[in-house]
């Protein structure tokens, strides 16, 4: 797809229109390659181009964002995501534009305060791309901030996992105070393993059933403290995995539904 | 000692027999004792550190896992520790100097005095080549290269995965050449 | 054929006399390796002389229960030896038994059918109420926010529409696009997040493992 448009540019240089647009559109892509944008990346964002018809000034500003992008060591992937939705959604470029320069601000803030707390920045990509996701779910700059700040936390990935918990428990209306405690156990006890990730799906359901914040707090705390299996957490609180279906259906829902 | 016999060890303490730990704190207690040393730069309070290290891998000795290796699991204990520590207290570190005189006598030779000079040197210009680095990346240094760990230990020990201590040791070194080398950088602040 | 162990896995070894190089220690820069047997053979501290009576003194026997000890010692590794030849009758009944559960269970599935990529993908089934909708679309992270190919289908009563796909475990973001143009939120999912533009992405866990199936 992607040498096609290139060969249809160089074609229609080369009868003399010469057109700077296009001429912008390749000297933005040789910029993006070197800056180390894949080529996987650029084909999908010029496939994007294509499909929706942008205009070469539109697809130059994509360009030369995913250069800045690149060159500041972020992963790209959120960024070509949230293009693609934008689009799906059929918002305008610029607003699209604007929503991208918020979420490099997102994750420049979130990679300060993770050197200033730890004076190293390797996280992985992903866990960063997943604290950053806690700002679009509820978690403002100044609770984000705090919270790593006070986390004991040598794992990185742990503590990513416990800011995505962080802003799922505030959605769910569970006391704030209680989430912070069974997050810092779980982090001062290095329990809080990728099991966890249900977390907020339990809590939802627990509320749902009238179980209180203070009883499900304890059984969580007790879980970590100990380093058990996240389903013993479960079952103390009285679940079997059937008790927690809710949302889209996961698992044989065919034969179910029949 | 080898697995088998720590695993051992450790059934007798959980059968009672408390003296059976002393064995474990003898193997360990040096390397316990100079994380302490490093995190805190106090003896009395890497002992009592030390001492608080052991006394909750002993509480917790049910939750041990058998057939692992003890020492990642007592050091990552240690390690939070400290770091819990740092963060309520202010330590008060003393002068720190593995240049000790006592160290040259016994040399027959002023060369053997003088290699054993230069050796001292060094030492005590790695040790503050590694007191700049950032506590994640000199412990797994350490881990790695004194203490003899496998990166699967140290990812233990530092509660990372094994991929996640392997780059910290990568770049741990990469640094520690360039404080070692440079020698004129700025001290960087200590992060717990 | 064995696999090629990383060495970097293997603890590192060396000696005042002689270091034990491995090949890729050997391709290493002359400096990093005289730093590493610096810090190997740096000299430790002594602990202080009586620690460990008074971490002794401090501590109560344990009085662990039975069932602990017993859990403790099933899940020590052992090395099993067995001649494997005593072991054919059991395997075979085993096999035996294996065939005719997949001969006559419920999952049977034509083998034929079976993408290996997609045996390992976990079914989904999203739901949305709308009678008035004339088409709906599933749209998210899962397939690049296109909605070609994720058309839903209406169920018989009209209100109704449903469609099913498999997806990789982890977290997904979704919405359904109603008719083209309107985001609408998966109102059966307690979690969303903000896509930036003026909406609410629903958030959806999928879990192979039976407890966390959620």
């Amino acid at each position: 797809m992607f040498a096609a448009f290139l060969v249809v540019a160089s074609v229609s240089l080369s009868y003399g229109q010469g057109q700077p647009a296009d001429q912008s559109v390749t000297a933005s892509i040789r910029a993006a390659r070197t800056a180390g944008v894949s080529e996987t990346v650029l084909n999908r964002l010029m496939s994007l181009a294509a499909d929706h018809r942008l205009e070469d000034d539109g697809v130059v500003r994509l360009l030369n964002f995913f250069q800045t992008v690149q060159t500041e060591d972020l992963p790209i992937d959120p960024f070509m995501g949230k293009i693609e939705e934008g689009l799906a959604k059929q918002i305008p470029l610029d607003t699209i534009a604007a929503v991208l320069g918020k979420k490099l601000e997102d994750y420049r803030f979130v990679r300060r305060v993770l050197t200033i707390k730890t004076e190293e920045q390797e996280i992985s990509h992903q866990d960063l791309s997943r604290m950053v996701g806690s700002l679009d779910g509820g978690i403002t700059r100044e609770e984000l901030a705090r919270f790593i700040q006070e986390a004991s936390a040598q794992d990185l990935s742990m503590l990513a996992r416990a800011t995505e918990i962080l802003a799922l428990l505030k959605q769910v209306r569970f006391n704030e105070s209680l989430t912070r405690e069974i997050l810092f156990t779980g982090l001062r006890n290095n329990s809080l393993t990728q099991s966890w990730d249900y977390l907020a799906r339990v809590v939802a359901t627990a509320k749902r059933r009238q179980i209180s914040d203070d009883e499900i707090a304890r059984a969580a705390r007790q879980a970590l403290e100990a380093n058990q299996p996240f389903g013993d957490f479960m079952a103390a609180l009285g679940f079997t995995p059937r008790d927690l279906r809710h949302g889209p259906a996961v698992g044989r829902s065919a034969e179910r539904n029949q | 000692m080898d697995g088998n016999d720590e695993q051992n060890c450790i059934d007798r303490v959980l059968r009672g027999e408390v003296n059976a730990f002393g064995t474990l704190v003898e193997r360990y207690q040096k390397p316990i004792f100079n994380l302490m040393y490093r995190m805190a730069g106090s003896s009395d309070t890497a002992a009592d550190l030390t001492q608080e290290t052991f006394i909750r891998a002993y509480q917790k000795l049910e939750r041990f896992h058998p057939g692992k290796r003890f020492f990642p699991w007592l050091y990552s204990i240690g390690l939070n520790l400290a770091r819990d520590s740092a963060r309520k207290k202010t330590w008060n570190p003393e002068s720190a100097s593995t240049l000790n005189p006592e160290s040259l006598s016994g040399c027959n030779s002023p060369g053997e005095q003088h290699d054993r000079m230069c050796e001292s040197l060094e030492f005590l210009r790695l040790e503050k080549a590694l007191d700049e680095l950032p506590v994640n990346y000199r412990e797994a240094l350490i881990l790695r290269y004194h203490d003899e760990c496998s990166m699967r230990e140290i990812a233990a020990a530092l509660n990372l995965s094994v991929s996640a201590a392997k780059m910290r040791v990568h770049r741990g070194l990469d640094m520690l050449r360039e404080q070692y080398k440079g020698g004129t950088h700025e001290p960087q602040k200590r992060s717990f | 054929m064995s696999r090629k162990k990383d060495p970097s896995d293997q603890p590192f070894r060396d000696s005042s006399a002689k270091v034990e190089n491995t090949a890729y220690e050997n391709n290493e820069n002359q400096d990093l390796l005289a730093l590493k047997r610096l810090i190997y053979r740096m000299p430790d501290r002594e602990a202080p002389a009586g620690l460990t009576e008074s971490i002794l003194s401090s501590l109560e026997p344990k009085t662990v229960p039975g069932w602990v000890r017993i859990y403790r010692w099933a899940l020590r590794p052992r090395t099993v030896t067995f001649q494997p030849l005593k072991l054919v009758p059991a395997a075979m009944v085993l096999v035996l038994g294996l065939a005719i559960a997949f001969q006559f269970g419920p999952w049977r599935k034509d083998p034929g059918s079976m993408d290996p990529r997609q045996a390992s993908l976990i079914p989904v089934t999203f739901t949305l109420s709308s009678p008035e909708a004339e088409s709906v679309s599933l749209i998210g992270s899962f397939n690049q926010w296109n909605p070609a190919g994720h058309k839903m289908q209406q169920l018989g009563d009209r209100n109704t529409w449903a469609l099913e796909i498999r997806l990789p475990e982890g977290r997904h973001e979704y919405a359904f696009l109603v008719d083209g143009k309107m985001v609408v939120p998966d109102q059966s999912s307690p979690f969303y997040q903000s896509d930036g533009f003026g909406n609410r992405n629903s958030v959806l866990f999928v879990s192979r493992d039976e407890p966390t199936n959620i």
